[in-house]
């Protein structure tokens, strides 16, 4: 590391941009609980007060410039203790940019090999689907001829002003050299229902710690945080530094290393990003279709191939009608209240299959069976546009659909266990659950028109043939998202003492 | 209906040839895959080549590489050797000619011969369904489609009939259509020579061991202190898969419904590590030949077949096909049978460290995942009879010809039928 750049924090002059990061003291040496000031507000909450959202790409081509810029935005970044105003920041890292940022190999080797190796890795896109018309080449941003994207910044704001003044008060602590804004993702206002007519967001795991209180049935912190004991009782591999390296003692020190060390991941997790373009009209074209073939209505169609009613309320608990009259039930489950064969909610549907709850092996129906399920959760925190400015690929705008669609996020310890696990083995998978030829109608990858989506009834069953993709990848990358600690260490950067020995 | 066969040939490979052999198995999964016509030899399931690199045993002595071929077959494996000799020998001949005893003007017998004499043996060898043949499995798939087929297109005339009917009229349908008549007559069992002669294995064992079992009780505590000893003693591997390695293993899977495994290793060193390898080993051909033989090892569901053999007496490999990601594998092992795994993988070298041989292990997720991509050798041919069918497809498809095979079914029993499709 060249020994000039240890002083470039100090060309922001965070003083006369309002209230100065404080430098936190020394982590404590020890402590069970969650520090919820040194969690960003994302692993929280999806930010549901604040309805209004920008997502910024930004390329760092100069180190001392990356860590201006985060030195900058550390006093605007939301934590989860500090997640109430009317504005929100968060902050999160390509592994290039990591690198860029000045973080040693030896760190950036300790990250795990999805996040080191990146989301369009030719055999991570294989697995993924991300093929043919979705391969990253042809994606409107994070793919190998886009720029970039080492630094994401979430922006959320309570109102369309708001979200416009935070925007240019975070792009102007953007330096004029060596940092460059590569892509910019607006959101549609944060609404009840998305774009195929749903209410989204329903299901999301409770994490002992996070929101819940430690009760049964909690997903392990460790799922959702790196330095944590995860669902097996065991911490994620995350990158631990030499405690040499952090004589500020900025870090929390890492108690599953064997030599004295610090650990860069704790209160931090990975972010998965995924822009995906949404053919409303088709959907529904097929849903028309398949009512006119199997004699039901279009909108319970919809609903068996999404797997709720537009109101959220479960097939399982409500199997003929949408009932918007009660709150949406979430504490059910599939074979214990008698929703085995899936003639409720079918088997095949996109909320089923992307969490099974008591489906699947071993001993569906028992506690056992949720237990292993609950080692694939995520916190999804993703959120809907009607633009993707970005994509040169969306038809020339005169169809009713041009560009709607979803910026998917959602965060995860183990990117391998979690996100790649459900995308792959739950949602791409057209065996899943001992099914043949039926990937996700939603959301999993298929050759167009070729999968099956069977829709149990008694004594026959439908099955909806020829099943076209809604969906197509416009974009995605997968993040770090550090701990506010762990913000501040890299903000600071190399420095002479902290060279890994 | 046969029974199941395992074929494992190993080959040492000269050093200098190292090179070559790669890239004849390279064409052989590539441009040249049909050379070895394993969809020419009846009752094939699954095939693979694979090389084997060199390597350096805990008391130091180098291995050198070697060429192994592998498959999962039905009826006598002898048979097999024959019919590869013949339909497959230009796949062999490229294949294995650089090994030094190779046959230089190869012909069928020459062959033969010569893979008889480098022919080893199974330690293991777990059957998915025992007595499921792949003419079965295939013809199975075949039915199961047909009458989707069927259903798709006469719902409506269907639906008001009570299930009883409805599968009376499939069964009606199914005896005008040539390619679905098969359904109608139940897969045939097991010769009566071969399941006397399982019945016979399964008493003899017991019979054999019952009156040792108070010395096996009386020794059992002394076994376990050693055990714990060595235990304490173990080094378990700490080192991260190397990610251009992982990148070449993954190039190689995930294109069909199931995946090749492969993982290769020393045993660790030591006469009490070799004994009780031997002993698990046994307990498990025992397990999975007379209990664990119909569609799960001990709750894993999507292991069509798989293997554990000795290459030499310090070296292990074992061999899998299994549907699914490796990831989805490897959960399943932790979630379902650690301490099926710990029984037999903690006699390995660097595995996480056990506790009283079924405890910890493979609960120790990241570091077991971590110790078996680095053990995992790539399978460089691999051939499957039915790329796009899981094992639990076969088996769902087998209960589908179960039932239409009956000629008539109870209204609740036709429901409980009608389900599968």
């Amino acid at each position: 590391m060249a020994p000039t750049r240890s002083a470039a924090p100090h060309r922001v002059d965070r003083g006369a941009r309002g209230p100065a990061a404080p430098a936190p003291g020394p982590a404590p040496r020890s402590g069970r609980g969650v520090d919820r000031a040194d969690v960003q507000g994302i692993v929280g909450s999806g930010y549901g007060r604040l309805p209004e959202a920008v997502f910024l790409g930004l390329r760092v081509d100069d180190g001392a410039a990356g860590r201006a810029l985060l030195a900058g935005l550390l006093p605007l970044v939301t934590s989860m203790a500090a997640d109430h105003g009317t504005r929100a920041l968060n902050v999160a890292l390509g592994h290039r940019g990591l690198a860029r940022l000045g973080l040693p190999q030896a760190a950036l080797d300790q990250f795990s090999l999805e996040f080191t190796g990146g989301m369009t890795t030719p055999t991570r896109s294989a697995f993924l689907g991300d093929e043919g018309e979705h391969a990253p080449s042809t994606w409107a941003w994070g793919g190998p001829t886009n720029p970039r994207v080492d630094v994401l910044l979430l922006l959320y704001a309570a109102s369309d002003v708001e979200l416009r003044t935070h925007t240019e008060a975070v792009r102007r602590l953007v330096p004029a050299d060596g940092v460059e804004e590569v892509v910019t993702l607006p959101t549609a206002t944060l609404a009840q229902r998305d774009h195929l007519g749903f209410a989204d967001g329903i299901s999301q795991p409770t994490v002992a710690g996070l929101h819940g209180e430690g009760a049964d049935g909690d997903v392990a912190l460790g799922e959702f945080l790196l330095g944590y004991p995860n669902a097996y009782g065991t911490r994620t591999g995350r990158p631990l530094l030499p405690a040499a390296a952090d004589p500020g003692r900025l870090l929390f020190p890492a108690p599953d290393a064997g030599t004295p060390s610090v650990d860069l991941g704790r209160n931090g997790t990975y972010l998965v990003a995924r822009t995906f373009a949404l053919d409303v009209t088709a959907f529904w074209d097929h849903a028309h279709r398949w009512a006119a073939r199997t004699g039901l209505p279009a909108e319970q169609v919809a609903a068996k191939m999404v797997g709720r009613w537009p109101s959220g309320t479960s097939l399982t608990i409500s199997p003929d009608r949408d009932d918007q009259a009660h709150p949406v039930d979430n504490a059910f489950r599939y074979h214990r209240d008698g929703d085995a064969l899936g003639l409720g909610c079918p088997i095949a549907a996109h909320a089923r299959r992307a969490n099974p709850r008591d489906s699947l092996d071993p001993r569906p129906g028992s506690e056992a069976s949720v237990r292993v399920n609950d080692r694939h959760r995520l916190l999804r925190r993703g959120r809907q546009y009607d633009v993707l400015p970005c994509d040169q690929d969306a038809g020339d705008g005169t169809e009713a659909d041009a560009g709607r669609g979803l910026h998917f996020l959602c965060v995860n310890a183990n990117l391998s266990r979690q996100f790649e696990f459900v995308q792959h083995t739950w949602l791409n998978n057209p065996a899943f659950a001992g099914l043949q030829d039926s990937p996700d109608p939603i959301a999993g990858a298929h050759a167009p028109d070729s999968g099956v989506f069977p829709l149990p009834a008694e004594p026959v069953r439908h099955r909806l043939l020829d099943l076209p993709r809604f969906v197509r990848v416009r974009g995605g990358g997968y993040f770090f998202l550090p701990g506010v600690r762990a913000l501040h260490y890299l903000a600071s950067g190399p420095s002479a003492d902290r060279r890994t020995p | 209906m046969p029974e199941q066969s395992a074929v494992t040939v190993l080959a040492p490979l000269p050093a200098e040839h190292h090179d070559r052999a790669a890239t004849a198995l390279a064409d052989l999964a590539g441009p040249d895959r049909a050379v070895p016509a394993f969809d020419r030899l009846a009752g094939l399931h699954f095939a693979r080549l694979m090389l084997l690199d060199d390597a350096v045993s805990p008391s130091g002595t180098r291995v050198g590489p070697s060429l192994l071929y592998t498959a999962d077959l039905d009826g006598p494996a002898d048979a097999h050797l024959q019919a590869l000799a013949d339909v497959s020998g230009p796949g062999l001949d490229r294949a294995f000619s650089c090994c030094t005893d190779y046959p230089t003007r190869p012909d069928p017998a020459s062959r033969t011969a010569w893979l008889r004499a480098h022919r080893i043996p199974e330690a293991a060898f777990y059957v998915n369904t025992v007595g499921r043949g792949v003419s079965q499995v295939r013809a199975e798939a075949r039915l199961r489609k047909g009458l989707e087929a069927y259903l798709d297109e006469h719902r409506d005339d269907l639906v008001d009939l009570p299930p009883a009917e409805i599968h009376a009229v499939l069964r009606r349908h199914a005896l005008t259509d040539p390619d679905l008549r098969v359904g109608v007559v139940p897969a045939r069992r097991p010769p009566l020579w071969w399941r006397a002669r399982e019945l016979a294995h399964l008493l003899a064992v017991p019979a054999v061991l019952l009156p040792l079992l108070p010395v096996i009780l009386l020794a059992l505590p002394f076994v376990a202190v050693v055990l714990l000893i060595h235990e304490l003693r173990d080094v378990p591997d700490r080192q991260r898969p190397d990610p251009v390695a992982v990148e070449r293993l993954r190039a190689g899977e995930d294109h069909v419904a199931h995946n090749p495994f492969a993982a290769v290793g020393f045993l660790k060193p030591g006469p009490f590590r070799a004994a009780l390898t031997r002993t698990v080993l046994f307990a498990i051909s025992y397990a999975v030949r007379h209990v664990l033989n119909r569609g799960s090892l001990a709750g894993v569901t999507t292991i069509h077949f798989a293997r554990w053999v000795y290459l030499s007496p310090e070296r292990m490999i074992f061999l899998s096909s299994y549907d699914g990601s490796l990831e989805s594998y490897m959960d399943d092992f932790i979630d379902k049978v650690a301490w099926g795994l710990n029984a037999i993988f903690s006699n390995g070298l660097g595995y996480p460290r056990t506790i009283l041989l079924l405890w910890r292990g493979a609960r120790d997720e990241e570091q077991f995942k971590n110790h078996l991509r680095t053990r995992q050798a790539l399978s460089h041919v691999w051939w499957s009879a039915y790329e796009d069918l899981t094992a639990l497809n076969a088996r769902s498809n087998a209960a589908i010809r179960r039932g239409l095979a009956r000629r008539t079914l109870s209204d609740d029993e036709a429901r409980d039928w009608l389900a599968l499709l």
